[in-house]
């Protein structure tokens, strides 16, 4: 089966690990074709759910990007049943999305606090490397650096750290990500844009690690808003709907899990019965 | 089931954010409140998926893996130190800072402090003091005989005297700044802390470039808006709301699992 193709761009739409539920050699009667598929796709839902509290865990989250589990019926280890219907599928993860769209922005009356508007990400220098954010809510520490909210320094478009003065006027940062006191402009925030946001993963605290030699680029004119912060794109009507969904259908499964053990405890009962 | 303990930190930092907001709410009539907000990182992900897999024969290679997010932390309680609006009073001790800046008080086991609110009094030694009876530094001692106190917006103190034509100085007052405002730790009674976040305290002269002036007669109102506040707390409801019914939903699921035979 030719596997669809990834959406880039605004919504990277990602391919993924896959986890494959065989069902054992010798023991793939239909019965335990049914328990099997069942299961294959009790574990899934729980997955999915998973996912959806994480989404609504996060709806306060600066800069938070809504997930979503992509479900496919898993054509390649194919329940097979000797004298049955020959096609049965698994179900298996295909992989994650993540939904970049523009979260709304909001107003903090905060100077340091900028958010992005379109597409790209603010660069942070950690400890453990480059990482990227959507979350702006920057600090000035007690040497005038420009920090995020861990205290990691957001990096200029030189690939250094963008430094206040701390004892000057208030900070001006433009839309296009300079950032100025008094005037004197004191570097620009850098703003990286990647060719396929599907490469992007997350590792907590709002932060984003890239492969190496995912395709970047800095963007050259972004648009940068001071005062305001990038609120959590979650949906929260969509992700207590998809939470109803997967628990009822759950339970659907459940049921026929349910009628399957009944049905072969009665196929027992009776051939079992003797005359 | 993840999906349990995801939520419950969920339900966890909504409270967070309610008991933020009510701080915020009590303090509504506060002289020279500043708000806070709480603000949230999303927590570990677990990967599912292996990452840098091939996904085919053909060499392709699976970009990232299928990531479980854990939930959600509180990451920090911002301040924010936006100037609140003044507020006349009348009274001549009553001062206000316009722009940024603290004035600096003496604490009785003779540490600092840093306050924005400027409603001070006499002592009965004729010091300039805080409504706690703490020192204004620098000192600044207003004889009994003045008949009127005048301080400008540069802060400098004057006072007339009984029979005097002429108005006479009595002492400058100082500002103090810091490189990280929202780094200073609050200490209750309205007043701030300096810290490692905060930098070192930077004294000048009301009205010097980079610090606030000084207004004589009003008080900083605390820059709570209740509109927003309220409209934060409903959201915050919600939001917990939502994170329960994920509880009760999971939990329906694993029951379901439980009654299995």
């Amino acid at each position: 089966m030719a596997r669809p193709l990834r959406w880039t761009g605004q919504r990277g739409w990602q391919k993924s690990g896959r986890t494959r539920h065989t069902a054992r050699k010798g023991e793939d009667g239909a019965m335990d074709n049914m328990m099997m598929i069942g299961l294959s796709q009790q574990q899934v839902l729980r997955r999915a759910m998973d996912i959806t509290a994480n989404n609504i865990a996060n709806v306060s989250t600066a800069g938070f990007k809504a997930e979503q589990l992509l479900v496919e019926a898993d054509p390649y280890t194919r329940a097979r049943a000797e004298d049955g219907p020959a096609r049965l599928n698994y179900v298996a993860e295909w992989g994650m999305g993540r939904d970049f769209s523009q979260g709304s922005l909001e107003q903090t009356g905060r100077p340091l606090d900028v958010a992005i508007t379109g597409d790209g990400f603010f660069t942070i220098d950690t400890p453990q490397g480059e990482r990227f954010t959507r979350d702006g809510r920057f600090s000035m520490d007690a040497a005038g650096t420009l920090t995020s909210a861990n205290g990691a320094p957001v990096l200029g478009e030189g690939g250094a750290p963008i430094t206040i003065d701390p004892e000057a006027g208030p900070v001006t940062i433009l839309a296009n990500g300079e950032v100025s006191q008094d005037g004197l402009v004191a570097g620009r925030i850098a703003i990286t844009r990647f060719e396929d946001n599907g490469l992007l993963s997350k590792i907590g605290d709002n932060l984003y690690t890239a492969p190496e030699d995912a395709p970047r680029e800095l963007a050259l004119e972004p648009v940068i808003r001071q005062g305001f912060v990038e609120s959590s794109n979650v949906r929260p009507i969509m992700e207590i709907t998809s939470m109803m969904e997967v628990s009822r259908a759950y339970s659907s499964v459940t049921r026929m899990l349910q009628q399957a053990d009944e049905l072969s405890r009665k196929a027992i009962e009776r051939l079992g019965r003797p005359g | 089931m993840r999906a349990l303990s995801t939520a419950a930190t969920g339900m966890e930092a909504q409270q967070l954010n309610v008991e933020v907001i009510a701080h915020n709410l009590a303090n509504m009539n506060t002289t020279a409140f500043k708000r806070q907000r709480a603000e949230f990182q999303d927590l570990l992900y677990q990967n599912m998926g292996q990452v840098g897999a091939a996904s085919s024969d053909a060499g392709t290679i699976v970009p990232t893996g299928l990531q479980i997010g854990l939930g959600v932390q509180a990451g920090s309680v911002y301040r924010i130190t936006e100037q609140g609006s003044l507020s006349q009073t009348g009274n001549e001790l009553d001062l206000a800072i316009s722009g940024r800046g603290y004035f600096r008080i003496e604490l009785p086991n003779g540490g600092e402090a840093y306050t924005r609110s400027g409603s001070f009094s006499r002592s009965p030694e004729g010091q300039l003091v805080t409504s706690d009876g703490y020192l204004v530094m620098p000192g600044i001692a207003i004889p009994e005989e003045a008949r009127r106190v005048d301080v400008n917006q540069q802060g400098q103190v004057q006072v007339m005297m009984d029979g005097d034509a002429e108005p006479q100085i009595l002492g400058q007052l100082e500002l103090i700044t810091f490189a990280n405002e929202a780094g200073l730790e609050a200490a209750g009674d309205n007043l701030y802390l300096e810290t490692a976040a905060s930098g070192a305290a930077n004294v000048g002269v009301p009205g010097q470039p980079g610090f606030g002036i000084i207004r004589q007669g009003f008080v900083e109102t605390s820059n709570v808006d209740a509109v927003t506040e309220i409209t934060a707390l409903i959201r915050a409801q919600r939001a917990y709301e939502m994170n329960a019914r994920v509880i009760s939903a999971a939990d329906e699921m694993l029951a379901a699992s439980a009654n299995l035979r």
